[in-house]
């Protein structure tokens, strides 16, 4: 800066860097709290958007960001949406057959290296059906009538999971 | 250098998305990642798109990547749209319009909440510019949320500010453009397959050359994205408009506002140029270059 020697240079700085840590330190103690990233989507060919709609709504009125895509979505697409934004969740809504295609789903996220992420189905799943989904590794599902209390509580807990599992992992920046 | 700032320099996707991400939430970790990517900055064109609610932008935005692809430029986009006062959340949908891209490896899309931050933008849209320039995307598209009115954030984070109306606004095109036009450097009229386009086409000029004395006033240009019409012309002009100096203008803009918010003061022209030399060619960290010039 014009007008300051180095020693008073040097002193503003350290100055700062105090100030600056202590407006660090405080912004981390307070509750860290942001939003957790969800992918709501449909894959295949059913078009039945409304339950997905409703989920939408409903996650966004608890805070969170929910990236939102029409149905008919590929599981590759799905995959690549996942990976570039950073999702923490993906719900996919099902009303005609279309969580069979959920393992398949999984073993690609496996492979882009996104296992970590939760996955969790709604709509109309046969009873028969849950058990292959949840051997896959679908960590939820909802059929018709769950309610809002059920499902925003199932993406908070998921989504923490999944977070805390990461800053874990994380390599330090 | 950092083990994430390295892999996004190195240009791997899934590092890129996961900085983004901390880039976003702020904190000691987005201070040090920052510092470390803006060593990889400086090549990127940005392009900001703004205009009201449902004018096209995103439309707009895909049609720009399939053009720009054309050209063989790698392009990458930042999506914002709003968060609800109440909850804090949002529902991020600009990227439906952008479909036809999803699997391209040379577009990569990344969807943005304003988190509860007005003027269009959201408070970490600079730091993410940074990383994508830093991994190595030749555009940055970014849409504003569409209001129109007071986006004009754009101009200060954009090489090219491109102003999106449409046709039938009617009086509303007066409103929307008053504070905009001064800041848009290219206009658009999308929609221009609707009734109207030719004459929101000449108001806008006449605006333009009411509105100021020069000769040379920012182009207005006609644009369908279901006919694909005017998109070519748009993607050379944006070639010919983009102003130089972007990124400091960016840093300039964020040293003001970090200093200004934090300290309620106002800055002189040569205090704040000097600061962002000191970003620039020392590798400074902004917030403590904001806090020394609020400190003094
Ligand atoms: C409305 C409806 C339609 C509308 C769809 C409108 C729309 N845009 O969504 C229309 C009339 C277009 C339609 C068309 C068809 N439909 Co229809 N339709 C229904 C109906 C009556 C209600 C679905 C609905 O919207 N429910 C309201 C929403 C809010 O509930 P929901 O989706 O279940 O969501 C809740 C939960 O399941 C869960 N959930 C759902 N998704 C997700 C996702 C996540 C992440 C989470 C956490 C939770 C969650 O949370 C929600 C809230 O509780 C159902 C019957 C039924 N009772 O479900 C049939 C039904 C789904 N349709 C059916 C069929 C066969 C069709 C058609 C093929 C032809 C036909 N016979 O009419 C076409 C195909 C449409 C297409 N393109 O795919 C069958 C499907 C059979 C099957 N599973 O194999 C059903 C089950 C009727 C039946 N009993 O035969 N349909
Ligand atoms: N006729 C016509 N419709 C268009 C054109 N461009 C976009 N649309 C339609 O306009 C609507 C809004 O388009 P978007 O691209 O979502 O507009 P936007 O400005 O991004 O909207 P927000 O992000 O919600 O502010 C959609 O239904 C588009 O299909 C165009 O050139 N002509
Ligand atoms: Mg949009």
């Amino acid at each position: 800066m014009g007008g300051l020697d180095d020693a008073d240079r040097s002193h503003a700085y350290s100055e700062c860097e105090r100030v600056l840590a202590r407006i660090l330190t405080k912004r981390k103690a307070a509750p860290v709290d942001t939003p957790i990233r969800v992918l709501i989507t449909k894959i295949g060919l059913d078009g039945h958007d409304r339950g997905s709609r409703i989920i939408a709504a409903y996650l966004r009125d608890a805070g969170h960001e929910v990236v939102y895509t029409p149905p008919w979505q590929t599981i590759s697409g799905v995959v690549r949406l996942a990976l570039q934004e950073d999702v923490e969740v993906i719900g996919v809504s099902s009303l005609a057959t279309d969580h069979l295609i959920v393992p398949d789903l999984l073993r690609e996220l496996a492979e882009a290296g996104l296992d970590d992420v939760a996955v969790v189905v709604g709509g109309i799943v046969p009873d028969s059906e849950h058990a292959m989904l949840t051997d896959a590794g679908v960590g939820r599902i909802f059929g018709p009538g769950s309610s809002r209390d059920e499902i925003v509580d199932a993406v908070n807990q998921l989504g923490a999971a999944v977070r805390d599992r990461r800053s874990r992992a994380e390599v330090p920046a | 250098m950092s083990t994430l700032a390295a892999a996004v320099a190195a240009g791997h996707e899934g590092n890129l998305a996961r900085a983004l991400t901390v880039l976003e939430k702020g904190g000691v970790d987005a201070i040090a990642l920052r510092r470390t990517l803006l060593e990889h900055t400086g090549r990127a064109m940005v392009v900001g798109v703004t205009g009201p609610p449902g004018a096209g932008k995103s439309s707009l935005i895909g049609a720009l990547i399939g053009a720009l692809r054309n050209e063989g430029k790698r392009v990458a986009v930042l999506a914002v749209d709003p968060s609800s006062p109440l909850s804090g959340g949002a529902v991020l949908g600009d990227r439906t319009r952008m479909g036809e891209h999803t699997l391209d490896p040379g577009v990569f899309i990344r969807s943005v909440s304003s988190r509860g931050q007005s003027g269009g933008l959201s408070r970490a849209v600079p730091a993410l510019i940074d990383a994508l320039d830093a991994a190595g995307w030749d555009v940055v598209l970014l849409e504003t949320v569409g209001s129109g009115q007071s986006d004009v954030d754009i101009a200060e984070y954009a090489d090219v500010a491109v102003l999106v109306s449409v046709p039938g606004l009617g009086d509303d095109v007066q409103a929307i453009k008053a504070g905009m036009l001064e800041v848009a450097d290219i206009l658009v009229v999308n929609k221009s397959d609707l009734p109207g386009a030719a004459r929101t086409a000449r108001q806008l000029e006449q605006m333009l050359s009411l509105r100021s004395s020069d000769s040379v006033h920012p182009p207005v240009i006609r644009t369908s994205v279901p006919d694909a019409s005017g998109i070519d012309s748009l993607v050379s002009e944006l070639g010919r408009t983009a102003r130089a100096g972007g990124r400091l203008r960016r840093l300039r803009k964020e040293i003001v506002r970090e200093a200004e918010s934090a300290f309620a003061l106002r800055l002189s022209k040569d205090l704040v140029d000097r600061a962002c030399r000191s970003v620039l060619d020392e590798g400074r960290e902004i917030s403590v270059v904001a806090l020394e010039l609020a400190a003094r």
